[in-house]
């Protein structure tokens, strides 16, 4: 029995609702095809709902949670067509070890900052880039580009990125 | 500025454009090195922001939330949202959160448009995720959000199962996805058909056990995932056929000794319909025996009277009769009721543009009791020509009152490139109306 009383399906809506942005981060590391990411984040969602009975509140809620997730992504990968990228089980245990670890918190107020200081044409590629319904080989096409020369800069600007998040979050207190 | 050939990988397999050999040499360094594990999760996760961040999913009141798990102190009302979109969830719909609803996909055109009785007939609107369509006839466009478009032909069932992807159970459909729209799905009972840009068509049908789906690129490329195959690539003007063989999923590039071959489905134009009330519309038709062969090639006699042409359908599911094989053929149909007939109108068959089979010369007979049959027309049947479209032609007799219309091939059309002796010849007929005047 739970010890506090309450509605376990309103305490699971809140703390999915709380951990969305982490449950989304973890798949999206996993499983790079956007398109497979986005469904198996719904189905965990939806998972984690339908299992809100056994959910012990006592027990941390995210490690739960991703353990479910990370269970979505292999279903997603055993379904997958066999074109996407996506990584063996063996390999995503490793991934997933370490991404679950990850303390990424005050990454998107930092990430936010970080495009704000972007040169106004690297922002605008990159924002075009993961508009919904992009795709890298139809962008390239548009700019008589190769697929891989615009990765290429596309990896630039996430790097610039990268970096600038990682001094921001050192200036923030731990 | 020269960047770290790990970097590359990585960053070609967060968009999409690694090649095998690079994600393979990728998955072994990740394996092998924890350092390697670390650099992609820090590249992963900020491209995780970034989609998340594009996409606009997260709710506001996320961000606001306090960082703490405790669930009391949680604002009463997002909660309630949150739960609303949970319960809109668990109903079928899409997880999407009240600030930034999924686009939907939309159904914009409808004509001629029949469903079974008792369901709902669809309209032009929003397509309902979840939720199988089944239509027996006509003609539905659907738009998608990332502009990709599926026209789908009745007979045929299909469902919304994604925001960028489509499930036809039964039924021919032609795809079209613009650049930009790159990756839209197709799923099938026989496998995924990915389009990597433009066009393709596809028939959803089946040998009476399994699926047969056939798969035509008209322009662009596309890819076929079928069971444990590794992915076919197609390219413009070719096809395959997904069947099963002795229990092997099998793609094959030709069906009946003849090139695979999906016809465009067109919208129906106003010069196909009937005019006057067409006697042998859904009426029940006989012949002595029709053409079977394996993976669907089943053509019975009353697909002349199904209100379907221009050799269209799916496999086990065509719109028109072929003849036993090397046979000219006859039919008869009853029209139930007695009538004076004095027209019919025809519509030859070309085998789906294989152009094997079909009929060149006819005898018309009717009959009051099923016995004694007077003639009422003899004539020729122009061919369909390849490319051009399938044109319906009138034959005109004097009144006769018949209850029964004996349709016999005189002589009928063969390949003209196969020996006059090839097996793979006969009789055969899209649609046949009969009209009193």
């Amino acid at each position: 029995m739970h010890p506090k009383p309450g509605n376990p399906e309103e305490t699971l809506v809140a703390l999915i609702a709380t951990h969305q942005a982490a449950i989304h981060r973890y798949v999206h590391s996993l499983l790079p095809d956007r398109m497979l990411a986005d469904d198996v984040v719904q189905e965990t969602n939806l998972l984690l709902w339908r299992k809100a009975a056994e959910y012990d509140p006592a027990q941390p809620f995210l490690p739960w949670a991703l353990t479910i997730a990370l269970y979505q992504v292999k279903a997603a990968r055993r379904d997958a067509a066999r074109d996407r990228h996506v990584f063996d089980d063996r390999l995503l245990d490793l991934l997933a070890t370490d991404a679950a670890a990850h303390d990424a918190r005050d990454l998107e107020s930092a990430l936010e900052h970080c495009l704000a200081k972007l040169p106004g044409r690297q922002r605008q590629l990159i924002m075009e880039r993961y508009q919904p319904g992009a795709s890298v080989q139809s962008m390239a096409q548009e700019r008589s580009q190769t697929p891989t020369a615009l990765s290429l800069t596309l990896l630039r600007i996430r790097k610039s990125l990268e970096s600038c998040i990682e001094q921001r979050l050192q200036l923030l207190p731990p | 500025m020269k960047s770290d050939p790990l970097d590359e990988k990585i960053h070609a397999l967060l968009d999409g454009v690694i090649s095998p050999e690079a994600l393979a040499a990728l998955e072994e360094e990740l394996r092998a090195n924890p350092e390697a594990r670390r650099r992609y999760l820090r590249s992963a996760a900020v491209h995780a922001g970034l989609v998340q961040q594009a996409s606009g999913s997260i709710p506001s009141f996320l961000t606001e939330a306090p960082a703490s798990p405790a669930p009391t102190p949680f604002p009463k009302k997002p909660l309630l949202i949150a739960l609303a979109a949970c319960i809109a969830l668990a109903a079928g719909a899409f997880f999407s959160f009240p600030r930034d609803p999924e686009p939907r996909a939309k159904i914009t055109s409808a004509l001629d448009v029949r469903s079974p009785a008792g369901s709902q007939t669809p309209a032009a609107g929003a397509l309902e995720a979840h939720q199988a369509i089944e239509l027996l006839g006509g003609w539905i466009e659907i738009a998608f959000p990332s502009g990709a478009s599926v026209a789908i032909e009745g007979p045929c069932r299909f469902e919304l199962q994604a925001p960028e992807s489509l499930t036809i159970f039964h039924g021919r459909a032609a795809v079209n996805v613009p650049p930009g729209a790159e990756g839209f799905r197709l799923d099938t009972p026989g496998g995924q058909i990915v389009d990597l840009g433009t066009a393709f068509g596809v028939a959803v049908g089946n040998d009476g056990s399994h699926p047969v789906v056939l798969a035509e690129v008209f322009d662009g490329e596309i890819e076929i995932h079928a069971g444990d195959r590794s992915p076919a690539r197609l390219r413009g003007g070719e096809a395959r056929a997904i069947v099963r063989d002795r229990g092997e999923l099998q793609l094959v590039s030709t069906l009946d000794e003849s090139p695979v071959h999906v016809s465009r489905p067109a919208s129906p134009a106003p010069s196909d319909r009937a005019s006057g009330e067409n006697l042998a519309l859904g009426k029940p038709v006989f012949s002595p025996g029709y053409c079977v062969r394996p993976h669907g090639s089943v053509f019975p006699p009353d697909n002349v009277t199904d209100g379907r042409t221009d050799d269209s359908g799916v496999p086990n599911d065509w719109s028109f009769w072929l003849a036993p094989d090397g046979k000219s053929g006859e039919f008869t149909v009853d029209l139930i009721d007695p009538a004076t007939i004095s027209r019919i109108s025809l519509q030859n068959t070309a085998n789906r543009g294989i152009g094997d089979r079909g009929t060149a010369r006819f005898l018309l007979l009717g009959s009051l009791d099923n016995h004694d049959f007077k003639p009422l027309l003899e004539a020729d049947l122009p061919p369909i020509v390849p490319g051009e479209s399938y044109p319906f032609h009138d034959f005109h007799f004097d009144a006769t009152r018949v209850r029964f219309v004996k349709f016999v091939v005189l002589e009928h059309l063969r390949h003209p490139e196969r020996p006059v002796d090839h097996p793979i010849q006969g009789g055969g007929l899209n649609e046949i109306r009969i009209f009193e005047n």
